[in-house]
């Protein structure tokens, strides 16, 4: 009976507080030897593969992959790209429908949301191959 | 692009001929970063253009790579000339070191600070060089990791709060600086596991010790003394970039408890068209924050939600060096900028903002508008 109330006490609680942002542990044990597909506003934006020790493969889909790393400042989690030097810093929220992720830096606030997760690697082609 | 080629590289022309021509060449370059640059930024009534969206500039890297090739060459000229058996006389070499000083400052600083951003990793190794060449090597890890995420809060050195003047800003900005950066940097490099070798303040720092020896080696006690000054020159305007491009200037808190975006109202920009070129688009700067990885040719001005300074660049840095001209000018402006957040895009008819385009100001000669009324 207890439990009971606890439980859709809790629920409650859950469903109707806002969303907190993911700590880096949080983060990392959703994320982590998994690959996350995003999408924007109806449109698949792009795919991430989360690998031990922070680090990332990013793509915009288009079969190029670019190596990052990620890490936790205040309440975001800023990613860092081989080919971009300024951290792209995003606030995870965790929800029933997986992740959502808020961009810091752009008036816009881009929105991703999480379509699929898969446990596959991503299919990255070489720099140089051809599409 | 050939006018960043010519305005740029002229004043690098006029220390080179100082060091092989001697005499009167040794003023050239101080007259021009003084005099030439503030004469042309009022003379010249056209506005600054924005590049086509889709313009591509295939050659703006390479002036960049010429130029940070150039600041060594100065280097070199500039140490032998002033401390070197080059000739000149006391008041030539004070007015070369001068010269050396202003363009590294004005023109070194802004193409390391472009190498720094961009995509291929040996140009951003080459920006570090140049920063370290400096003694302020620790400046390439501190701008894109702490000032470009932190901008217009407390918890970036570089951005200045209103009311802050710019020596107290100096030196708290010196000590914060490097010891974030080096901390920063650290942290990433346990995080990922990478040996202490590829730490980059290992370039930063033993960099600089071996730059000190060559010259010590090569110019003997004065030419380190001069070395130190026109580097101590060269880094009070790496600071005054930042004060002058950021003061007053704050990110909001939302309700949820984080700051608002970054925006266009979070960075100072000139229009100038002289001193743009020279400082190769360096205050074009709201749209740099906004796109830190577009191509310098490429960055937009737009008086309806960017801020305007009073005057251009290196005038503004002079106007700092005076802390109660600097706030009686600014402080109304900054308190005219800093509206509830979400209110992007409304135009404030304020300061140079008011004339409505960039650059319009100077033909109808109205900079008293800048003045606060």
């Amino acid at each position: 009976m207890h439990k009971a109330i606890l439980h859709s006490a809790v629920a409650l609680l859950i469903s109707s507080s806002p969303a907190f942002a993911m700590s880096a542990e949080e983060f990392d044990d959703y994320t982590q030897g998994k690959t996350f597909y995003f999408a924007s506003d109806g449109e698949p934006y792009g795919a991430e593969e989360y690998l031990p020790n922070r680090r990332v493969r990013w793509t915009f889909l288009d079969g190029k992959c670019k190596e990052g790393e990620w890490y936790e400042e205040g309440d975001m989690i800023c990613f860092v790209y081989e080919d971009q030097p300024v951290p792209q810093c995003w606030s995870f929220e965790i929800s029933a429908g997986g992740l959502t992720a808020r961009f810091q830096n752009d008036p816009n606030q881009t929105e991703l949301y999480e379509v699929r997760k898969s446990p596959e690697p991503l299919m990255c082609l070489g720099p140089d191959v051809g599409v | 692009m050939m006018r960043f080629a010519i305005i740029t590289l002229l004043p690098c022309l006029l220390v080179a001929a100082a060091a092989i021509l001697g005499g009167a060449w040794a003023w050239g370059a101080l007259l021009y970063m003084t005099a030439l640059v503030t004469c042309m930024d009022r003379l010249i009534a056209a506005q600054s253009e924005n590049a086509a969206p889709d313009a591509e500039f295939p050659a703006s890297d390479a002036l960049l790579i010429v130029l940070g090739l150039a600041h060594f060459a100065l280097l070199g000229a500039g140490l032998w000339g002033v401390a070197g058996a080059s000739g000149l006389e006391v008041s030539e070499r004070v007015a070369l070191a001068a010269g050396v000083g202003l363009i590294f400052g004005q023109i070194s600083h802004p193409v390391a600070h472009e190498l720094i951003h961009k995509r291929a990793r040996w140009m951003r190794w080459f920006g570090q060089w140049i920063y370290t060449s400096m003694l302020a090597g620790h400046h390439a890890s501190a701008h894109v990791l702490i000032h470009h995420v932190h901008v217009g809060s407390d918890r970036d050195p570089n951005s200045a709060p209103r009311g802050e003047n710019f020596y107290r800003y100096m030196s708290r900005v010196t000590r914060q600086s490097f010891r974030l950066a080096l901390e920063t940097e650290t942290e990433r490099r346990r995080r990922a596991g990478k040996p202490v070798y590829r730490h980059p303040f290992v370039l930063y720092v033993g960099g600089a010790i071996a730059e000190l020896g060559a010259v010590w080696a090569g110019f003997g006690a004065l030419g380190v003394g001069v070395f130190l000054s026109i580097m101590a020159h060269a880094q009070i305007q790496i600071l005054m970039s930042d004060y002058v491009q950021h003061y007053g200037l704050r990110r909001h808190g939302l309700p949820d408890g984080r700051l608002e975006p970054v925006g266009p109202q979070h960075s100072w920009n000139a229009p100038d068209v002289f001193s743009s070129f020279l400082m190769v688009n360096a205050p074009r700067h709201s749209d740099h924050h906004m796109s830190p990885q577009k191509d310098y040719p490429a960055l937009r001005l737009d008086p309806e939600d960017m801020p305007y300074l009073p005057y251009a660049l290196p005038i503004m840095g002079v106007i700092a060096l005076v802390p109660k001209i600097w706030f009686r000018l600014m402080n109304p402006l900054c308190d005219a900028w800093s509206a509830t957040p979400g209110e992007i895009g409304k135009a404030r008819p304020v300061g140079r903002n008011g004339s409505g385009k960039p650059g319009a100001h100077l033909a109808q000669s109205t900079h008293a508008q800048g003045h606060p009324s």
